[in-house]
């Protein structure tokens, strides 16, 4: 730190003010009557961020809730990123960390900003390279190349199907795929059953065909002939190619 | 932008359709917030690499904290640095302001004293971010609703560090203005004050007066006679530079913000004509 102690002090006043409202010390001012202005454009910009980010979470919270909510963030947390539009993400973090949702008795708070931010993640994140892709191939007996840009969940609330109040009322275990569609750049979610999570995170290795990938999945399975899971899963394998989940295909070096 | 009446306008996520696919509006140069945009794919990525593609770039930071009383964040210096790169940036410049304070980010510019021992701090962190980035910085002249702990006037506190640091100059002429109404000082003193052979280019913007004796700087109404008369004023006293419009919310009509570019341009180019033609 290279200005004064006194002049260190100063600024962290000012800094301090805007987060709380409150000033803690002499802060020697030119127009007194202005200060507040400050602490308005400061956090406006911090909540017109988050209320653009979580819009859901917004209307099902009440507003004072949804308020206090903001003020404590604002004022407990210390801002990490540069880039204010990724501080939704640190907004998820700290009411996980703070346990925010308990103290509310909103169990289901964490997992729903989460799914908000979730969104914003997907349709913003740098665009990944998939590597060589073909156009041709087969679906059964070559690999495919899973869209790189995805992001499988498991969630406790199922907000991805239902409204937030029904949702709340069927806790369990549900598997969500957010991508995004290359060509768009749109967002689309689908859901998904346990075992097709399971392909997901399979098939992005990148190294099996889907007639490998169910064979390997019978054998775990045993209760189950391949031949009847391929039956049962190819619906779900075409609906990922024809969602440009799956892109294409790469040359299988092992087929025959 | 050497040599020619450049006049740009601030690119913004609700007007970028304008810029690019309807052409509505084609400005002869852009400036965005790197912040807004790095580390950005998808739909946003593809857009403004189209945008920088087919424009001129400045770029406008908002988080580099060049008033702050800690360290500079190498981190994040990193990946601006990269992007400015990337994107063949012609001029960048940040606020002379703080955004960052205790390890927390604020996300809107706050004074720095007018202080001479802030004017070594930012001197010293204005040098240390050139040198980082490789690039001369152009700093901007901030509107501030109170002075905290001053010693000093504003001008002096600005030229100093534009002498000291060897830095450019963003001058924000709105910016002259609205400090200039709500402390009460005289707006052309002030641009008489001001290192005007530093400038690297000026900003113009609209603002909005809350009171009868305060002015908000808030980018969203279109541009005040007096400002473009301030504008007309400066141009007459310096040489040419390039001119940027902001508006960042309530967005009129395409040929609303055109009207106001071909203001500027007429201003421009009444003071800057020779230099213009005898590029031609």
């Amino acid at each position: 730190m290279s200005v004064k102690t006194e002049t260190y002090q100063y600024q962290n006043r000012l800094a301090d003010y805007c987060r709380s409202g409150k000033l803690n010390g002499a802060l020697p001012l030119s127009r007194e009557e202005a200060l507040p202005q400050y602490r308005r454009l400061v956090f406006n910009v911090v909540k017109n961020t988050l209320e653009q980010a979580f819009p859901i979470t917004q209307q099902v919270l009440t507003n004072e809730q949804w308020d206090e909510l903001l003020f404590r963030f604002f004022l407990e947390h210390d801002c990490q990123t540069p880039q204010v539009w990724k501080l939704p993400a640190e907004l998820c973090s700290y009411v996980i960390e703070n346990q925010i949702s308990e103290e509310i008795e909103l169990p289901w708070l964490d997992e729903l900003l989460w799914f908000e931010w979730l969104e914003i993640e997907v349709h913003t994140m740098p665009d990944i390279d998939a590597g060589p892709v073909s156009d041709e191939g087969s679906l059964l007996n070559d690999i495919p190349v899973l869209n790189p840009e995805y992001r499988l969940e498991k969630l406790s609330y199922p907000f991805h199907l239902f409204p937030v109040k029904e949702a709340a009322e069927k806790r369990g275990e549900y598997f969500v795929l957010l991508y995004r569609e290359p060509e768009s750049g749109k967002v689309h979610f689908m859901a998904l059953a346990a075992i097709h999570a399971y392909f997901i995170e399979q098939l992005s290795a990148g190294e099996q065909t889907i007639e490998e990938l169910i064979r390997d999945t019978a054998e775990k399975i045993s209760s189950v002939l391949p031949e009847s899971l391929l039956q049962q899963a190819m619906p779900f394998f075409e609906e990922l190619l024809k969602n440009r989940v799956i892109l294409g295909f790469r040359p299988n070096e092992n087929a025959n | 932008m050497k040599n020619e009446i450049n006049i740009g306008l601030g690119l913004r996520r609700d007007i970028i359709e304008e810029f690019l696919d309807r052409e509505v509006i084609q400005p002869d140069f852009i400036e965005f917030a790197p912040e807004n945009w790095i580390g950005m794919g998808g739909y946003w990525g593809k857009k403004i690499r189209q945008a920088v593609e087919k424009y001129p770039v400045t770029c406008h930071g908002l988080s580099l904290s060049l008033g702050s009383p800690e360290e500079l964040d190498y981190r994040f210096m990193k990946e601006l640095k990269s992007f400015l790169d990337d994107n063949q940036v012609e001029i960048f410049s940040e606020h002379l302001s703080y955004t960052k304070c205790a390890n927390a980010h604020l996300y809107d510019l706050l004074p720095i004293p007018f202080r001479e021992d802030a004017v070594k701090h930012v001197v010293r962190r204005i040098r240390e971010a050139q040198d980082f980035l490789e690039r001369p910085i152009a700093i901007e002249n901030v509107s501030y609703y109170t002075a905290v702990a001053a010693e000093m006037d504003e001008a002096t506190f600005i030229s100093s560090i534009v002498e000291e640091s060897g830095c450019q100059l963003l001058l924000d002429v709105n910016n002259v203005y609205v400090n200039a109404f709500n402390h009460g000082y005289d707006a052309k003193e002030f641009i008489r004050q001001m290192p005007l052979d530093k400038v690297a280019y000026i900003h113009m913007a609209g603002h909005e007066k809350v009171s009868p004796d305060l002015i908000i700087d808030t980018h969203g109404e279109a541009i005040i006679d007096p400002v473009y008369q301030l504008f007309d004023y400066t141009a007459s006293l310096m040489e040419l530079v390039p001119v940027l419009l902001e508006r960042d919310f309530n967005f009129p009509a395409a040929a609303d913000l055109k009207r106001e570019m071909n203001q500027l341009r007429k201003i421009a180019t009444k003071h800057w004509r020779k230099v213009h033609v005898s590029q031609d």
